[in-house]
């Protein structure tokens, strides 16, 4: 009997079409948020890259980096430059990586507060550069210091004249004058018929406020970061971009945690085997390129040594024997890091301070 | 190998068996699995290659070192003033103040070599330049007394040549106890300029044009007919005369230019594109708005050696013995014939 009556309302659920329909109506209830998705969903990604700080080797590794993984995952590029510039070869080697980049994807540029000398450098092969009225872009141009006149004297010993001085003044001049050639005629050739000035008014180095250089075409815009990532999205043909914000910590440039042993403890320490680790640190003033090397003594990291210090990407500091977290802000932290963990360590910590430990 | 040969036979005598006849077919077969494994080996490295999206190269036009290489202009030579017509024997008092000795080698060279004696930072300047021929002054801190700046003044109208070097005020960096410091300094010639009706400029001259690779290494040149001695002289063959960071010189009176800028020079804090007066001479004195070109490593920087030339050829070639108040009336007037007719006094002499 029942499987009479099933049978019996199957053939009138086929017949009647309700069957059908309810079928129907399931599959498109699924299929629909997908057809939602794509209808409103972002159809390319436009990645916001910056360019903050002094400009030096670590930045341009940083920016490298960065723009590698805009590369990868970004159909556009919005650099946010906020930099009075920096090292030569590094803002070169970052003209250089945007350059590249612009070959591949569009990428449009947006001034904060200030791109100026190597910063501007930077951002000179972008498609626009979008500035504020009070931005500043300009100096292009580049400044060294003399080379001492001190060869020979009585304190050091060389193996040939120029191994302290490196050139001769004129020598340094057409050194400087060729860095100064590749940065205005790098910037001529970008700017192009936008640009309102003479090559030789552009090599004055003069520093222009955002909406003069709208006017002389140093820019090319007033706007604002969003309005950047609006022509960026229009560019590579985008009505609905995602935006994805890169930073320095997505690249390796952060996040991370290291642990480390003060001078002291280390020394004292009984471990069959000691040894040098380097670390990077995150917030602290960058000091060259060179990394900062801190010594941590393996043993003494895996038995969670009382006097060990634990430092973050974030810059926090948390000490063993307190247990409180502590911003590294700069030299006075990092003393104070060391003045928690135990007395007899206070002049140790100052030393290992000193050292450049903390910037 | 050869412990077992009977395996070998066996081994030989069992494949026989199977592949007999077929050794041809079992070599080819080989070579086609060798010939396929290698294509694919070579497909697995080259097809996802192209696949990849290799990041185009640009190529960096503008740091081409054909287009930014700067080398500036050639430094060779040296001073060799012409004629060496000198009579023989005089003095050139040269007052550098203390200035760097290696800044004065070369031309005190060229000056003997003009067959003059040279004499440094004399204590008395009067009694000094009284038995000289002519006075070199090179970029002096402090101004003239007005005793000398009457005899210098009276030592130009008998006839005696005066050179002055100034430059520019700068900053200097100065070392001292609370640590290095900026201090402006100054060529303090205003008694003397005003002697002479000259005005040395406090301003820096740059050139983004015409220069010896910086803007402010000015490259100038003496205007035709420009004259130090009789005829032209070696200035005639300076075209390119090299000033580090320059100051223009002006004359009230009707001094000639000896050295002029190009015409896209500036003045420091000016917008004004100009020629510039870099050197001037009025009669028996000479002015000249930098001091640096003539030190040992840019005394022969593109024809800077051919000016310095002219410039010793004028120093040597002056009528002290004229007596007081006649070389000043020959040579107010028109600079070559002046000169032509004091070297022309001079000569029988």
């Amino acid at each position: 009997m029942m499987f009479e009556r099933t049978r019996s309302a199957l053939a009138w659920a086929v017949d009647s079409y309700v069957l059908f329909v309810l079928l129907g109506v399931l599959l498109g209830a699924a299929v629909a948020p997908v057809a939602v998705d794509t209808a409103t969903g972002p159809d390319g990604t436009v990645a916001v890259v910056p360019i903050q700080g002094t400009i030096d080797g670590e930045l341009s590794t940083e920016y490298q980096a960065m723009l590698a993984e805009a590369r990868a995952e970004a159909d556009a590029v919005v650099i946010v430059a906020n930099s009075g510039g920096g090292s030569a070869a590094a803002s070169e080697a970052m003209y250089m990586q945007t350059l590249r980049l612009r070959e591949s994807m569009p990428v449009v540029a947006t001034v904060d507060g200030v791109a100026a000398s190597g910063a501007y450098f930077a951002i000179a092969p972008a498609d626009e550069v979008y500035v504020k009225p009070s931005s500043f872009v300009g100096s292009v141009g580049v400044i060294g210091s003399l080379p001492p006149d001190v060869e020979p004297n009585d304190v050091v010993g060389t193996t040939g004249p120029r191994k302290v001085e490196g050139f001769g003044d004129r020598e340094f001049f057409a050194t400087l004058e060729t860095s100064r050639n590749a940065f205005v005629g790098s910037v001529v050739e970008h700017r192009g018929d936008r640009l309102g000035l003479t090559e030789n008014e552009v090599a004055t180095a003069r520093v222009f406020g955002g909406s003069v250089a709208v006017e002389n075409g140093m820019a090319d815009a007033i706007g604002d970061r969003r309005a950047a990532i609006r022509a960026a999205a229009d560019r590579a043909g985008l009505d609905r971009p995602s935006v994805e914000v890169i930073t320095p910590a997505d690249v390796g440039g952060g996040d991370w945690t290291a642990t480390y042993a003060l001078r002291a403890a280390y020394y004292a320490g009984g471990a069959d085997e000691k040894r040098f680790e380097p670390i990077r640190t995150a917030n602290t003033p960058r000091q060259g390129s060179f990394p900062t090397v801190l010594m941590a003594h393996p043993g003494a990291v895996a038995a969670g040594d009382a006097t060990l210090v634990t430092l973050d990407s974030r810059g926090a500091v948390e000490v063993a024997t307190a247990g409180d977290e502590r911003s590294v802000g700069g030299t006075g932290s990092g003393a104070d890091a060391g003045a928690n963990a135990t007395d007899e360590n206070a002049t140790d910590a100052g030393r290992i301070d000193a050292a450049g430990v903390f910037g | 190998m050869n412990d077992s040969p009977g395996e070998d036979s066996e081994a030989d005598a069992s494949s026989g068996g199977a592949l007999a006849g077929r050794r041809g077919t079992v070599a080819k077969g080989l070579l086609v699995t060798v010939v396929l494994a290698a294509a694919i080996a070579v497909g697995a490295a080259v097809v996802p290659s192209l696949a990849v999206d290799s990041p185009p190269q640009p190529e960096f036009e503008t740091f081409d070192p054909d287009r930014t290489v700067t080398e500036g202009l050639p430094s060779t030579g040296t001073i060799e003033p012409e004629p060496p017509v000198v009579p023989a024997g005089g003095t050139v008092v040269i007052d550098a103040e203390g200035a760097d000795r290696s800044r004065l080698g070369p031309l005190s060279e060229a000056i003997s070599k003009a067959n003059h004696d040279v004499e440094y930072d004399p204590d008395r300047l009067e009694s000094a330049i009284d038995g000289a021929d002519a006075l070199v002054i090179v970029d002096p801190d402090t101004d003239y007394s007005e005793d000398e700046l009457d005899a210098i003044e009276a030592f130009a109208d008998e006839g005696g040549r005066v050179v002055i070097f100034g430059n520019p005020n700068r900053f200097e960096v100065t070392g001292g106890a609370l640590g290095a410091s900026l201090a402006e300094r100054e060529s303090d010639l205003r008694g003397l300029g005003e002697r002479f009706d000259l005005y040395f400029d406090t301003r820096y001259v740059y050139d983004q044009e015409r220069n010896d690779g910086n803007y402010r290494h000015v490259v100038a040149a003496p205007p035709e007919n420009a004259s130090l001695t009789d005829g032209n002289g070696s200035v005639g063959d300076a075209e390119s005369v090299v000033l580090y960071t320059p100051t223009e010189v002006r004359s009230t009176a009707d001094a000639d230019p000896v050295l002029v800028t190009g015409p896209n020079a500036r003045t420091a804090d000016s917008d004004t594109q100009r020629e510039h007066t870099l050197a001037v001479r009025d009669g028996n004195v000479l002015a000249v708005g930098d001091a640096r070109f003539i030190a040992a490593d840019r005394y022969n920087v593109g024809d800077n050696d051919e000016f310095l030339a002219g410039v010793v050829e004028f120093l040597v070639s002056g009528d002290r013995d004229a007596g007081p108040g006649g070389g000043d009336d020959e040579e107010g007037g028109s600079d070559s014939g002046g000169v032509e007719t004091a070297v022309g006094a001079r000569d029988p002499a």
